[in-house]
């Protein structure tokens, strides 16, 4: 298996692209598709397999220096990468690489090189930057033909073989092809602007080697870091006092709270960078009276931290109607049952059993004010959020 | 093919030729960024966009109670800055911080105009 080194996407893929197999990004245009190519080029290269990278829309340094502005240091690796240049003879520039298409142009350049690559070196990981460059220089009927040749030879010499494509106005026979027959997994992505969520998503269109998974998944480009999984809004509320806005401090890399006198009033906000996760985390008040603040300010969540008091189970009926006024039912949550660390905190069973909750609603133990555990209940929410069912 | 996220771009983007404004954005009711237009200003927009929401929030909050009508804008006056929050049907808010040199009774006729944009949009 080669692992994509997209978030989550390995997960749903089973572990990652089995040898011999072929995958395509297929994007639409105006997303930031060329990436997910590029994080898999680091991803196998930092894994420490061999990769070979056919560079057919830039010039290869310019291709370099994006990786840099990821933060990807590929340098290191100068003796696994295997740049192809299908560029520069475009422009007429000399070529630094050791592996050159002459004439990008035609096909026949490409299947000489690639065909090349694919017997000469041991099982590896062949990124295309740009297929559909390829498509436009060569023809679409041309390049469709030499992808299952190369696919086919892959399979013979065990090589994986990923490509970046752009869904540009090419023939329905070609998109058809594309997305249903070429290749083994077809990952597609593109935007949404679905009521106030703006943004980027990739899901799996198609996998022959991995149970189907309909999820979508949000996502950011993070320069440096690449892509980050995304999720725009995750509500903390629970009764007052229970160390929410400890609890949003504790897991933020940055956050802000509006308060007096040690009491939320309005609210906090955090942002959270965790294991190629990218969330914008919503503290609400806890005191009655600021509940119509509370109301309007918890649509469009995707996932709510119900945050108790361990030590204080008088206020769990309040937290319970918490989940009612920010509506939350029906959205994943989890109850953090913060304060372990204070003499008298009810254990998780007695806390679950005093809330009566149902079964598949977890309970994560916290000490907010040390950080103990917060980042445990993070991943707990996340995978309920992003679960794949 | 166009994104409604870049027609809401473009009504910023018509917004700021007035003169004056230093940062745009619209935003959600609930504190959801949808698009900003990046300034020099160290606040990252996503805190940025939750926190104006809270000010709308309370003031609607007010409002609704003493005359039964949400606010149409809320202006925060500074020393030297104007920030502004007009809402944008029933959904949305274009906030715009507006310096020194803006006119803010023609900076407002823009905005009236730019939240009928946005709300056909959404
Ligand atoms: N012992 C202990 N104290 C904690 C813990 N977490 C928070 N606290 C304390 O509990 C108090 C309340 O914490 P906050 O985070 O302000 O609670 P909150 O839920 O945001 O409160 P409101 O916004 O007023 O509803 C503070 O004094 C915290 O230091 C914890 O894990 N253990
Ligand atoms: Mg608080």
């Amino acid at each position: 298996m080669v692992e994509t080194g997209i978030p989550k996407l390995d997960e749903f893929l089973g572990g990652g692209i089995p040898k011999g197999k072929s995958l395509v990004y297929y994007s639409q245009p105006g997303v930031e598709g060329e990436i997910f190519g590029m994080q898999t080029v680091y991803n196998s290269l930092k894994s420490g397999g061999n990769c070979v990278f056919v560079v057919s829309s830039t010039i290869p340094s310019i291709t370099k220096g994006l990786f840099k502005e990821f933060g990807w240091d590929i340098d290191e690796y100068r003796d696994r990468l295997f740049i192809v240049d299908a560029y520069n003879p475009l422009i007429g520039a000399p070529s630094d690489e050791k592996y050159v298409v002459s004439n990008p142009d035609n096909i026949e350049n490409f299947n000489k090189v690639i065909i090349d690559l694919i017997k000469e070196l041991p099982p590896s990981t062949i990124v295309f930057g740009s297929l559909s460059t390829i498509m436009d220089l060569c023809g679409e009927k041309e390049t469709i033909e030499s992808v299952k040749n190369w696919n086919k030879m892959a399979m013979l010499y065990n090589h994986v073989l990923v490509y970046n494509f752009t869904v540009w106005p090419y023939s329905q026979e070609t998109l058809h092809l594309i997305k249903e027959e070429l290749f083994n997994a077809v990952i597609s992505i593109g935007s949404i602007a679905e009521r106030v969520i703006f943004g980027q998503y990739f899901g799996i269109l198609k996998s022959d080697w991995a149970k189907e998974t309909k999820t979508s998944m949000l996502f950011r480009v993070l320069r440096p870091g690449g892509i980050k999984l995304f999720i725009p809004k995750i509500l903390v509320t629970g009764p007052f006092d229970a160390g929410k806005s400890t609890f949003v401090h504790a897991l933020s890399t940055r956050a802000i709270s509006v308060d007096r006198l040690g009491t939320t009033i309005a609210m906090d906000h955090g942002h959270v960078d965790y294991k190629g996760f990218s969330a914008d985390i919503f503290g609400t008040p806890g005191q009655e009276r600021f509940d119509p603040i509370i109301k309007l300010l918890s649509g469009e969540s995707m996932g709510v931290f119900l945050v108790v008091d361990s030590t204080n189970p008088a206020d769990f009926v309040r937290a319970k109607h918490m989940l009612d006024i920010t509506k939350s039912y029906g959205l994943p949550y989890v109850v953090v049952a913060n304060k372990q660390d204070m003499p008298g905190a009810l254990k998780l069973e007695e806390i679950r059993e005093q809330f009566n909750l149902p079964d598949d609603v977890p309970v994560c133990p916290t000490v907010a004010k040390d950080k103990v555990g917060v980042f445990e209940a993070f991943e707990v929410l996340i995978e309920k959020i992003t679960g794949g069912t | 093919m166009e994104t409604i996220a870049n027609m809401l771009e473009k009504i910023l983007n018509d917004l700021q030729t007035v003169g004056g404004i230093e940062l745009s954005a619209i935003v959600s009711k609930q504190g959801l960024l949808m698009v900003s237009k990046e300034t020099a200003t160290g606040l990252n927009s996503e805190a940025f966009a939750a926190l104006t929401a809270t000010l709308y929030m309370s003031a609607e909050s007010t409002t609704l109670r003493l005359s039964d009508q949400k606010p149409k804008s809320i202006i925060v006056e500074t020393a030297d800055k104007h920030l502004i929050t007009y809402a944008a049907g029933p959904d949305a808010l274009i906030v715009v911080l507006v310096g020194n040199a803006g006119y803010i009774g023609l900076i407002l006729n823009e905005l009236k105009k730019a939240a009928e944009k946005v709300k056909n949009l959404i």
